[in-house]
């Protein structure tokens, strides 16, 4: 049991960071993003939890295919008192904070929160979850090719908003 | 071109994710523990058992009802008249005429399922309509019934 704990842990250590923003990206809600990692984690781990076959994008996938299930079945009310609490909070970082280089992050966070869904959906993917086009593509359920030109596509969109301040 | 891509995946790669709380971390490992299969009630252990109790059960509810109906049916015997039943001559109709239309294709994504690979659960939703017309009157009898077909793709998630 103590060598389960350990095992599970050490993945939630590693990957439990990028699946929350993953979580985050997909939902918008802090607190909802948290219940979905929670019920990705379980699923993955009840299913995979006894085998060696655990990789990262069954998590990854398990984040998505749970956050859809929660957008159908969370009301609109509940989605408001979400926001609301949400913003009372003030909890909106997505990453960490380091002063020394805080208003180019700023930049960069705000760059990434206007991304459209798709966008922000492959660049977390690919750059926090460190997964390959071919993981992405099956977890995003599109081909290889439309991972890839959506993933380019989405640096050229960046580049366009931050390049004259950071480079 | 390339070198500012790189530049760009280097500044983002430096941001890390908020990392999840502690709270999130005891909340999976009560969950986590509540899965676990508590000892001496295991179910892989007991299922045979249960399975035996079950088989049981059946076969008595099975016995108990082929006796009810066997004598039921001696007691309600009755005599039929002929003249009462008239059927109707089953090549008065015209081969049907028959029809499906596919109404809706869900997709319900990847489902994961206990002890199993993850499978891509598609929804069909058709309606099939049967026409049969009746040769001697040209009355038209025309069925719709609903159908749902759920087809379970598996994938691989490498």
């Amino acid at each position: 049991m103590a060598a389960e704990s350990a095992r599970w842990q050490h993945y939630f250590q590693e990957w439990g960071p990028s699946l929350l923003l993953f979580a985050r990206q997909q939902t918008g809600f802090l607190s909802e993003a948290e219940d979905i990692v929670q019920e990705a984690f379980i699923k993955v781990w009840k299913t995979y939890g006894q085998s060696s076959s655990i990789t990262k994008s069954l998590f990854y996938a398990a984040v998505r295919t749970t956050a859809i299930d929660h957008a159908r079945s969370i009301s609109r009310r509940k989605i408001r008192e979400h926001k609301v609490f949400e913003e009372r909070k003030g909890d909106l970082e997505l990453f960490e904070r380091h002063l020394e280089i805080q208003e180019r992050n700023t930049l960069l966070e705000k760059a990434i929160q206007q991304l459209s869904r798709n966008q922000q959906e492959i660049v977390v993917l690919k750059i926090w979850g460190e997964l390959t086009f071919q993981e992405i593509a099956a977890i995003l359920d599109v081909s290889l090719n439309t991972a890839a030109s959506r993933y380019r596509y989405t640096l050229d969109h960046l580049k366009k908003e931050i390049t004259p301040s950071l480079i | 071109m390339k070198h500012l891509d790189e530049e760009i995946e280097k500044e983002l790669a430096r941001l890390k994710p908020v990392a999840p709380s502690d709270a999130l971390q005891a909340k999976i490992e009560s969950a986590l523990e509540e899965t676990q299969p508590k000892d001496g009630l295991s179910f892989p252990r007991f299922w045979p058992m249960i399975a035996l109790a079950t088989a049981a059960c059946l076969i008595f509810v099975f016995a108990i009802s082929i006796t009810r109906t066997s004598k039921e049916a001696n007691s309600n015997i009755k005599e039929t008249p002929a003249e009462s039943f008239q059927p109707v001559a089953s090549n008065s109709f015209e081969p049907p005429k028959a029809e499906q239309r596919l109404l809706e294709a869900i997709d319900d994504g990847i489902v994961f399922t206990e002890g199993r690979e993850p499978v891509r659960k598609l929804r069909y939703k058709f309606v099939d309509t049967l026409t049969v017309v009746d040769k001697n009157d040209g009355s038209v009898f025309t069925m719709e019934i609903p159908r749902e077909e759920i087809l379970f793709v598996p994938i691989t998630l490498l």
